[in-house]
């Protein structure tokens, strides 16, 4: 496979893991870019089906991007962590691409039984849920990634407790918290 | 404003602490931690309000329903162009499991209008699909009816594709609708009402939809907004399913909904018309209780909604307090009135398909009842046969819980409730009408509260309490509902008082005396605060509390509230019904506590309105009969009371049922047979009445345990020590499953234990016992401490400790020698006690 990149890759994730900011900057659109890739093949394979696991598509990522014998856990929780992130932008990147509506019309339900829904309407949910995510980024980041995680890259609450260095009892508290502000302000918008 | 991280973490404090408490504790929570901050509290509040809609909220991750966002090379516009039998595709208009829509128009150009075009996944086609389809299209096809979006045309492409062709409804899913619109709860009805119609209509056509569900309903606005649901894919479902082609048996790819398929659906049985009715009530369960903020929710000020100049300015002109006053009544309502509509949907979603409406017009039916103010006829059937089913799994009988009571010397108060129930209904019909509205609708409302409650207690959803999985105990029931009732029904005292009354009364039915006082205690607060100190209220809720604590057994505190509730009666209400069940209770108490006179006065005062009002042959004329044989036992006149149980006895001889009314008046004649000496004739008598009591009383009730400590009582005269033995510890047992603290059966248990230890020369054993019946004695006032039918006096003498038996035993005789007169049954059996006590003194 393409191993330039992936050596690439973990040198900048260890600079970045070692306190180098502009790594992170460099390590982004690389993880985009896979992601995305990623993405693509897999719901091209899966499409409709139910058993789409987004942690696969970060996993994969993980696998093709990182060298596994140079890196640490650290390492590997820092790039869960942006995979999530990037996780989110990736699709909702997509998502704006087929949005028409501007506002309203976004249905606060964002699940499976949402594919009956025009795809206008499904990515206006979509991208208002980014925006909510974004206003509580502000005051609350952790329960942002918390949300990157689970929604967006779909790991376990054991998986997001390491990467962020909590105890899972408090990811699954911050989930929830994270899911009230939501709602409320979705909710909110909708009216 | 977005909001500041300090200002989210005061929230965030508060929130995680309310968090951990049960919905319920949570508003006193709330009272307490946010004082002065009524700002942070309605954040704190606004948040929680969303706790109950967030259940599927962001759970099914983002990819799952993303995929069509990434379809590069099957984009939304590469089919664009193609035709697909007559037709051309102009877009795409979704996307989902069974397929993929397109906006098409007629290649041929045959007419212009546009139509929905679905092509059939592949993994749902079939090879059979074709010819089953040519079967069903044109039953398809005739349905024309405003609500359903109409099957037009269907067919496979020249690439092996099946496809369906509908009409194209260019609207908003129902859910949406309903909640973007804000709609009120009446104009929801009356939407789901034509989704209904439509339903109907396909039925009478002999067309099940088999996948009704909000997002297979758009609501299309005309031109002057009004809205019409319109169901998507009728019968589709049916066509897609690979079992009906009858060469299948394999379930898997049957299509269908989980929380909206009805239980037939899931199992895999015939899918029938009924099976529409179940996700129709799922489908109104969901458009009324909408997800939605509280109002509160709104303008809460730690809302990070960004807020724009214009936005303030239309919301300052806006009537808020009124709108806010307008949707907090809807709320309300929506919470408590519209209990009518609750049961609707339990009718409609009950899981036999036979027991649901008969149909989706029927169900229509009983929604447009609702919506003309007229009763629902979901409401009744449903509550009493809840209430039956769960009386039945209590293994007590219907007739049972008529019974249930007799709880007490001489049965009386058990009768006594039921009776009390009738008269209460008779005299509210007697009433105005209006008074009787107003009653109906109290009672609709406790009705509508209980039944939440039964429903809530489903097994399956009931995990934990003291009954085993899946079994769900009538007090865990009630319990439950004991708990909510301040919580949800605070501003609503009369209601509240009401339903601790009723809660209370069914506790004391089911001789749960401690929970029975706790809710008439509160009943009667609650009436006081409602009316005052002196009202027939506040009278009746006195008389039902001192009933309670004659059940626990402290006979004096009941004493006291007899009277003053019997006082107060006689000042407001002399004609009350209550007041002949209230004499009736009163006499019995003062019988057992040696006020002969007083009693008999209290008995044939209420005899002769009970005769009057009920005629000889009421069950109420009959105890009273009865308790007039207790008095003439309590002093001694054995003959007069013997003939007074026999005359009680043949009257239930006489009645359907009547048997099980026996059980106390068969009682009390096995104590004049002991007494008599006559012990294998009291021992039948005890038997039969014990045999009653088995298939009437829960084990716990305290009656129950009385006549097996009457059992152990016989069998210790007889010398059957391991029986009585036996009895005595099963009756303890039981008493502390009951928690129930009643001081006389422990006392009686205690001492019969400790007496068939010593009499099996297990002496530490015994001491230990009587030790324990001793510092119960000890505690006890007077009139309590005597009801042990002397056997504590007989476990000193038979301990050997005759120093302590005799003081004891000289107080016992003097109690009921100075209470009852020297012919006291009691008296005589402790005044030969202390002769033989002499004698063997003497002896030695």
């Amino acid at each position: 496979m393409n191993s330039e990149p992936q050596h690439d890759v973990t040198l900048i994730l260890q600079e970045w893991s070692n306190g180098d900011p502009e790594a992170a900057a460099r390590l982004m659109p690389l993880v985009y870019e896979e992601l995305r890739r990623q993405a693509r093949l897999f719901l091209r394979q899966e499409r409709g089906a139910h058993t789409l696991q987004p942690t696969a598509l970060v996993h994969e990522a993980y696998l093709r991007l990182i060298d596994q014998t140079r890196v640490n856990w650290q390492n590997r929780a820092h790039f869960y962590g942006i995979a999530a992130s990037m996780m989110r932008r990736v699709l909702i990147d997509h998502a704006r691409a087929h949005m028409t509506e501007k506002r309203g019309g976004a249905s606060i339900h964002l699940s499976i039984d949402d594919v009956q829904v025009p795809i206008e309407q499904r990515a206006a949910s979509l991208v208002a849920l980014d925006e909510a995510l974004k206003k509580l980024a502000e005051f609350d980041e952790r329960k942002c990634k918390v949300v990157e995680m689970r929604f967006f890259a779909g790991l376990k609450d054991e998986e997001i407790a390491k990467v962020l260095g909590v105890t899972t009892r408090t990811v699954l508290r911050d989930w929830k918290k994270a899911r009230l502000l939501l709602y409320r302000e979705l909710s909110q918008n909708q009216s | 404003m977005a909001m500041r991280a300090e200002e989210w973490q005061k929230i965030e404090e508060l929130l995680d602490a309310a968090l951990e408490l049960a919905p319920a504790e949570r508003r006193k929570f709330l009272d307490e931690a946010s004082g002065g901050a009524p700002e942070l509290r309605r954040a704190v509040e606004s948040l929680l309000a969303c706790e109950a809609q967030i259940d599927g909220f962001l759970v099914t991750p983002a990819l799952a329903f993303s995929a069509d966002f990434f379809d590069d090379n099957d984009a939304p516009d590469a089919r664009v162009g193609q035709e697909i039998g007559h037709y051309r595709i102009i877009r795409e208009i979704g996307r989902g499991g069974m397929g993929t829509v397109f906006l098409v128009e007629r290649a041929d150009g045959e007419f212009e209008q546009q139509v929905a075009l679905k092509i059939v996944r592949r993994s749902f086609a079939d090879a059979d699909l074709t010819r089953r389809f040519r079967r069903e299209r044109q039953i398809l096809a005739s349905l024309d009816h405003p609500n359903i979006a109409r099957l037009l045309d269907g067919g496979v492409s020249d690439s092996d594709e099946p496809f369906l062709v509908m009409e194209y409804v260019k609207g908003v899913r129902i859910d949406d609708y309903c909640d973007g619109r804000d709609l009120s709860t009446s104009e929801r009805l009356r939407l789901f009402l034509k989704v209904c119609r439509g339903v109907s209509y396909a039925h009478q056509h002999l067309v099940v939809h088999r996948d009704i569900k909000p997002s297979n309903i758009l609501v299309v606005e005309d031109e002057q907004g009004k809205p019409t649901p319109k169901l998507l894919d009728f019968g589709i479902a049916k066509l897609l399913d690979p079992e009906q082609s009858g060469e299948h048996t394999q379930t898997e790819m049957r299509a269908f909904t989980p929380d909206y398929a009805s239980p037939e659906q899931v199992s895999g049985a015939p899918v029938t018309t009924a099976s529409d009715v179940y996700s129709l009530g799922v489908l109104l369960r969901d458009l009324l209780h909408a997800a939605r903020p509280s109002p509160d929710a709104r303008k809460a000020p730690g809302g990070w909604r960004s807020e724009t100049p214009a936005q303030k300015t239309i919301a300052t002109n806006l009537p808020t307090k009124q709108k806010d006053d307008d949707k907090r009544a809807k709320i309300n309502l929506r919470k408590y009135a519209s209990a009518e509509l609750g049961n609707i949907i339990t009718m409609a979603r009950r899981e036999d398909p036979a027991r649901r409406y008969a149909s989706a017009a029927q169900l229509a039916e009983d929604v447009q009842r609702y919506l003309d103010g007229q009763p629902v006829h979901a409401q009744k059937d449903s509550f009493t046969y809840r209430a039956g089913k769960f009386v039945r799994r209590n293994k007590v009988g219907v007739a049972a819980t008529v019974i249930i009571l007799l709880s007490l010397v001489g049965g009386i108060i058990a009768t006594v409730w039921q009776a009390r129930r009738a008269t209460r209904e008779a005299s509210v019909a007697a009433h105005e009408r209006d008074r009787a509205r107003v009653e109906a609708a109290k009672a609709e409302r406790i009705n509508a509260f209980l039944q939440s409650i039964f429903a809530s207690a489903d097994p399956s959803w009931y995990s934990t309490g003291h009954g085993q999985r899946g079994e769900v105990k009538v007090v865990d029931v009630l319990e439950q509902a004991g708990r909510r009732i301040d919580s949800e029904l605070k501003d609503e005292p009369e209601i509240r008082a009401e339903l601790h009354h009723t809660i209370g009364t069914t506790f004391q039915s089911l001789g749960q005396f401690e929970q029975a006082h706790t809710h008439f205690r509160a009943a009667l607060d609650a009436y006081r605060g409602l009316y005052g100190e002196r009202h027939t209220e506040v009278a009746e809720a006195l008389y039902y509390l001192a009933a309670s604590m004659y059940g626990r057994g402290d006979y004096a505190g009941a004493l006291a509230l007899f009277r003053q509730s019997l006082e107060m009666f006689r000042a407001v209400d002399p004609n009350n019904a209550n007041v002949p069940y209230l004499l009736a209770d009163f006499a019995s108490l003062l019988n057992g506590t040696g006020e002969t006179v007083a009693a008999e006065q209290a008995v044939r005062e209420g005899l002769e309105i009970a005769r009057q009002r009920y005629g000889d042959e009421h069950v109420l004329t009959l105890s009273l009969l009865g308790m007039l044989g207790s008095i003439y036992e309590a002093r001694g006149d054995l003959r007069q009371a013997e003939t007074s149980y026999q005359t009680v006895l043949a009257a239930y001889n006489g009645m359907p049922n009547g048997r099980l009314l026996s059980s106390g008046w068969l009682e009390n004649l096995g104590r004049l047979s002991m007494f008599k000496g006559e012990l294998k004739q009291a021992e039948a008598q005890y038997r039969e009445a014990f045999d009653i009591s088995h298939q009437t009383l829960n084990e716990t009730n305290p009656q129950h345990i009385n006549l097996l400590l009457m059992l152990a009582e016989i069998h210790y005269h007889q010398g059957a020590y391991a029986d009585t033995e036996k009895e005595a510890t099963s009756a303890l047992d039981l008493l502390r499953r009951n928690e129930s603290r009643n001081s006389h059966h422990q006392l009686r248990g205690l001492s019969l234990l400790s007496l068939t230890h010593a009499k099996t020369n297990r002496r530490a054993s015994a001491s230990a016992f009587l030790g324990e019946a001793l510092t119960m004695f000890n505690s006890l006032p007077d009139a309590d401490r005597y009801q042990d039918d002397g056997l504590l006096g007989e476990a000193l003498i038979a301990l050997k400790r005759e120093a302590e038996a005799r003081p004891l035993l000289l107080k016992r005789y003097a109690f009921f020698a100075r209470t009852h007169g020297e012919q006291n049954p009691q008296a005589v059996i402790t005044r030969q006690q202390l002769e033989r006590l002499d004698a063997t003194t003497r002896n030695h």
